[in-house]
Parts: structure tokens; C-alpha cells; sequence
């Protein structure tokens, strides 16, 4: 392991690359400042920019807007108490009341070094949990592979939303889409009502830039918010040092750290859950739990950590079983696919510099973090919330527009992004989670393909879906994980009940 | 019709389950099983939302108090149609006059539309958005853009 990530550092440290990943950092915080914009749409619109460029310069870029879209949120939930990204909201609980006692630029400074302490832990348990977790996958044949896809569908369907059977319902929808174009295995048309262009099915950018950036255009314009935050607003000063607070909360950070990679490793929890938990943990822990919501470092500080922690941890299910922790996590993965890249272990056998230089790509990311969202930055950074956000709506529709045609050059995929763009603002609406229908399309042809590989094999025996003692524990946890609703439901009315006695 | 958002999507859903189910019986087999699998999982769900909105209601009427069950489909009807129709007009006019033409058009029409009324900004931000584009699309990526009758 040592070996691979020493021979992906020249490529990492290829001026092309240091620029993706200084130019995605940057990106990342500013899409991250902006409320209505997260980290899983910037990547999404941005992918198809990364077409024809070397993947480790894509990987670079999309590591930057992922580590710096988590801390940019922060900056509007300090100056503003607007969430800039969902996982942010904890972010306000003390961060806008440190602001209103004038400590603005100590709760920034705060949170950019806790979300870099976060981002940096998480990326050194994907390097060393990755390669070896990779590796137990040799033993995988096509029923376990099976089972995988199953497994993370039905564990992100259950666990992203509220509701589970919106989440699997959601999955159904993007499983049915990834059945659309001509059969590899038999060579039939499916679903293409006679339309060339579906004959290569959907294109995974095609449904998540549908997906995930026609919604919040949509949502923008609802709004239609025609003026910027006043420079007044904005203004951020701090005299104090980047570090000072490190005595108060090296602990906090510890703990953060540890819950956001937890976190992470689960399949469907996000980085909204890490930034709860830890800082319920923090609160819980604190000497001092009564300033909590009145503006405690501590606050800031275990919020912005675990929420960053989340990130690269995410990603160890997504490289190696190619089940993604999170949405962005999945549209990472997306960016992946598009590339060529196949998640698994043959992605670390045949790819060690882009693999290994992905996971350092999220090290140094997070590090950047603590140079580029400083405190000049961070200043330079709150001036795009001067920007009117209804001015955002066409400047995101052309940025769709042309990243989708890029990939194929084809004027039916932005009419068919338009439809995914208005599936998704119904299902945003009505509450469905939109993670399970992404997963839905890449994990959809995985798990058929291998599927009728594993009776194929078995000469239609069904059985070998069971009898194979990994199949047999991976479907053992699918289930589990599917009747987690009932169990906890049953244990919730026992509680109450016993409450009521 | 407190619950009639969720219960119009199960019965859609539902349809489609059965039509896509149905679909799917004029294929092969081996083609025919995955589909066959998904809407069926698919119906299952459709069938359980709608029932547990009739079971939500009728247990626990407070539910109904809920104030996210009452909030309209539409935030802002008017904008939506505004928004929608600009943006599919948007793409019949890259096909027709170009991606750059029809982005200026876009920028500029859909934001006034939407009540924007800064036109320093709007004429400063619409220049800067399509040379970023060219710069980058154009003369670093060298990407093809639909060109149309104009550019």
C-alpha cells in the first residue's frame, strides 16, 4: 500500500492536478456559501467539464468541491444563520450567536480548521481501511456482486429519507431507467419505444445533473430573492490566530472525528447526521453544556468537524463495493464510471495512481482548506452571497445545458435532463429522497448483469443466491436492514407505551 | 385531502408499475425478469404509501395538523411556468440559433421575467458568463457547442 500511494505522488503533484484541486477547493467553498447550492450539484454540473481531461485532474477537482463545499456552508450559517448546506444548520446553533457577540471571524476560523482537522482523519481512514477492504472483495462472485447491489440500494433507500418507502420507491424509479436501452446479455430493446437516442440507455450525467441541479434552479426562481446580502453584512474581522482555540478543543475534535467517519461508513447517513450527533456527543461532554446555543466554540467546532469527517469515510464502500455512503459520495461515483473508472477491487489492481492518488487528493483538499478558506479567503469567499440568487437560475440552466451536451453531443439528452429535472422537483416536493434513484442507475445494470451471470453459471439453479456462505450473510444484512423500519417502530411504541404506564 | 399529494403519487406510481409490468411481458425471458422484478417491488410500495396515508389519517387525526402536509405542490405557481417554459424554449433555441445566442437570450429574458431590474448587473454578469464559457469550453477544452443559424 505504502508503495502505491509513494508512486501516485509525482501525479498528484503535477501542476495540472495542484491546480484542480486549488481551483475545486475554491469552487467548492463558494458553491457551499451559496444557500440552495450544495456540494452534490456543483460536482454533478461540473462533471461533464472533466470529460477529456486526465481523471486524476477530474478526481482532483471534484475532491476539492466536495471537502470545500462542506466548510463554505459554514460561512452563511456564521454571518447569517442560513445554513449555506444542509449539513451546516448545527453550524447556526453557535456560530450566528458567536457573530452577534462580534467573534464572526473566531467562529469562521473555528470551523474552516475543525472542518480541515475533520476532512484530513477521514481521508486517512479511506486510505487505510480502502486497499484491504478491496481486497475481501476477490472472493465476491457474481451472486455476492448481486447481493452488493441490493444491499446498498436497499440500505440507502431505508436510511437517507424519512419515510423508507419513498426511499425504495425512489430506487425502483432509477432501477427502472437503468433497465432502459438495448440488453447487453441478449441484445433486445428495452423500454426504447423505437427512439435511437435511448438505445445506449440514460447517461448517469443526464439523471443526476437532472436530478440534482434543474430542482434548486427551479426552487431559486420559486423564491426569486432579487437582492444580495448587504456588505455591511459581510464584513468579518478577527484578531485572532488561526490555532489559539486548539487547547479548548482538541477533544472536541477527536470526538467529532470519530463520529463523522462512523457515520460516513454507513451506507445512507450523510454528513448532517455527523454534525448532530457530534455535537450532541460535544454538548453531552462539555464542561461548560450551558453555553451550547448561546455560543460556544466547542459548538462550532463539533459540528464543522464531523460533518467533514463524513466526507472521504464516505467514500470507502463507494471505492471498493461501489455502494456509495452518501448522494455525493454517489455522484463521485458517477464521476468515476464516466471516466471508465469501475469501482471494486480491479479499480485498485488496474489503477493504483488514480485510486491512490484520489484518497491523497482528499487529504490535501482538506489541508487546503485551512490556506484557501483562511481568514482572507473566507472574507473574499462571503462576497458571492452579495450575488442576487435569482440571477442564479439561467447562469445554471446554461451551465447544465452545455456540460450535458458535451457528453454525447446531443440535443436529446438536454431535452431528457429537463424531464429528469422536473421527476426530481416532483419527488423533492413530495418528500422522496433522490439518492436511491441515482444508485438505482448505477447499481441497477450491476446487479441484473450479475444476476443472470450467477444462473447462468448455476445452470438456472436460484438457490446459489443463498447457499454461498458471503451471499448468504450479505442477504442476511439486506434484510435486516429492510425490516430496520418495523424493528425500530416496534421497539418506539413499546417505549412509549412503557412511558404512558 | 390532507394526504392527497402522496396518495396521487401512489396511484401514478402504481400505474406505471403495472404498465411497465405488462410492457415487459412482450420481451424475452431472460430480459424480461429484472423489470418484472422492480415494478413488482415497485406496486408493493405504491399500494403500502397509499394505504398508510388512509392508516395515518384514521388513527392519529392530529397528524392531519401536520403544517408541511398542507403546503402546495407549487411555492410559487406563476415562476415555476415562467421558469419551465424559459428553460424549454431555452433548448429549442440553442438547437435553432445557437448555444451562445440562445444563452444570452435566456440570462437576460428569464431574469427580467423573474423580476430582476439591475441591468448593470445583469448586462455585467451575462458578459462574464459566456466569455467564462468560451474561454473554457471553447478555447481550453476545444467542446463543441450547437452552433444554429447564428452561434
Amino acid at each position: 500500500m505504502i508503495d502505491q500511494l509513494l508512486h501516485a505522488l509525482p501525479y498528484v503533484f503535477s501542476p495540472m492536478n495542484l491546480l484542480a484541486m486549488v481551483g475545486g477547493t475554491a469552487l467548492g467553498i463558494a458553491i457551499g456559501a451559496l444557500p440552495g447550492l450544495s456540494a452534490t450539484m456543483g460536482i454533478a454540473v461540473l462533471i461533464p467539464l472533466t470529460f477529456g481531461l486526465d481523471p486524476m485532474v477530474g478526481l482532483g477537482m471534484m475532491a476539492g468541491i466536495y471537502n470545500g463545499a462542506m466548510y463554505g456552508g459554514a460561512i452563511p450559517a456564521v454571518l447569517l444563520r442560513i445554513p449555506g448546506t444542509p449539513a451546516s444548520i448545527v453550524t447556526t446553533f453557535d456560530g450566528y450567536p458567536m457573530a452577534q457577540k462580534g467573534q464572526a471571524g473566531r467562529a469562521l476560523q473555528i470551523a474552516v480548521v475543525s472542518s480541515a482537522i475533520g476532512g484530513m482523519v477521514s481521508a486517512i481512514v479511506l486510505i487505510t481501511l480502502a486497499p484491504p477492504l478491496a481486497r475481501v472483495t476477490l472472493a465476491f462472485g457474481p451472486a455476492e456482486y448481486f447481493w452488493v447491489g441490493v444491499f446498498g440500494l436497499s440500505a440507502i433507500a431505508v436510511f437517507v429519507g424519512k419515510n423508507p418507502i419513498k426511499g425504495i420507491l425512489s430506487a425502483c424509479i432509477g432501477l427502472l431507467v437503468g433497465t432502459v436501452g438495448i440488453d447487453t446479455i441478449s441484445g433486445v430493446e428495452r423500454f426504447t419505444f423505437g427512439m435511437t437516442g435511448l438505445y445506449d440507455g440514460f447517461h448517469i450525467v443526464v439523471l443526476l445533473t437532472g436530478l440534482y441541479a434543474v430542482p434548486p434552479a427551479i426552487a431559486m426562481a420559486e423564491e426569486a430573492v432579487k437582492t444580495g446580502i448587504s456588505r455591511a453584512k459581510l464584513r468579518v474581522k478577527s484578531e485572532h490566530g488561526m490555532f489559539d482555540d486548539w487547547r479548548l478543543l482538541w477533544k472536541t475534535w477527536a470526538r467529532s472525528s470519530f463520529i463523522g467517519v462512523l457515520v460516513g461508513l454507513l451506507p445512507g447517513a450523510g454528513g448532517n447526521i455527523a454534525a448532530f450527533l457530534s455535537y450532541n456527543e460535544a454538548k453531552r461532554a462539555s464542561r461548560t453544556p450551558e453555553e451550547f446555543g448561546e455560543g460556544s466554540p466547542e459548538g462550532v467546532a463539533a459540528g464543522e468537524c464531523g460533518n467533514n469527517a463524513d466526507n472521504s469515510a464516505a467514500m470507502v464502500p463507494a471505492l471498493t463495493l461501489g455502494v456509495p455512503g452518501s448522494s455525493v459520495a454517489a455522484v463521485i461515483l458517477g464521476g468515476l464510471l464516466i471516466h471508465g473508472l469501475r469501482p471494486g477491487p480491479g479499480l485498485f489492481r488496474d489503477h493504483p495512481d488514480v485510486v491512490y492518488g484520489f484518497m491523497i487528493q482528499m487529504f490535501l483538499t482538506s489541508l487546503l482548506l485551512i490556506f484557501i478558506g483562511g481568514m482572507i479567503g473566507t472574507r473574499v469567499f462571503a462576497h458571492v452571497l452579495r450575488l442576487p440568487r435569482v440571477l442564479l437560475v439561467p447562469l445554471i440552466t446554461a451551465l447544465t445545458a452545455v456540460g450535458v451536451y458535451s457528453i454525447n453531443n446531443s440535443m436529446f439528452d438536454l431535452y431528457m435532463m429537463l424531464a429528469f429535472g422536473m421527476l426530481g422537483y416532483a419527488m423533492e416536493r413530495l418528500d422522496f429522497p433522490l439518492a436511491p434513484a441515482v444508485l438505482g442507475l448505477i447499481l441497477g445494470p450491476m446487479a441484473e448483469e450479475n444476476m443472470r451471470l450467477a444462473i447462468l453459471i448455476s445452470q438456472n439453479d436460484w438457490s446459489v443466491f443463498i447457499t454461498r456462505p458471503i451471499s448468504l450473510i450479505i442477504a442476511t444484512l439486506t434484510v435486516l436492514v429492510l425490516l430496520f423500519p418495523v424493528i425500530r417502530g416496534f421497539f418506539d411504541k413499546r417505549k412509549a407505551a412503557r412511558a404512558s404506564a | 385531502m390532507t394526504y392527497g399529494k402522496d396518495r396521487i403519487a401512489a396511484v401514478i406510481l402504481f400505474a406505471v408499475a403495472a404498465g411497465v409490468f405488462l410492457y415487459a411481458g412482450t420481451l424475452p425471458f431472460k430480459s424480461m425478469i429484472f423489470p418484472r422484478m422492480i415494478t413488482a417491488v415497485m406496486a408493493i410500495g405504491a399500494v403500502m404509501m397509499f394505504l398508510r396515508t388512509v392508516s395515518i389519517a384514521g388513527r392519529t387525526p392530529q397528524a392531519a395538523d401536520d403544517p408541511k402536509l398542507h403546503q402546495p405542490f407549487f411555492r410559487n405557481p406563476l415562476n415555476f411556468v415562467i421558469t419551465v417554459a424559459a428553460m424549454l424554449l431555452y433548448l429549442f433555441t440553442i438547437s435553432q440559433l445557437g448555444y451562445f445566442t440562445a444563452t444570452l437570450l435566456v440570462i437576460v429574458l428569464l431574469s427580467l421575467a423573474l423580476g430582476f431590474r439591475d441591468y448593470r448587473t445583469l448586462g455585467l454578469t451575462t458578459i462574464a458568463f459566456l466569455a467564462l464559457v468560451y474561454v473554457i469550453f471553447i478555447l481550453i477544452f476545444d467542446r463543441p457547442l450547437p452552433q444554429g443559424l447564428i452561434y
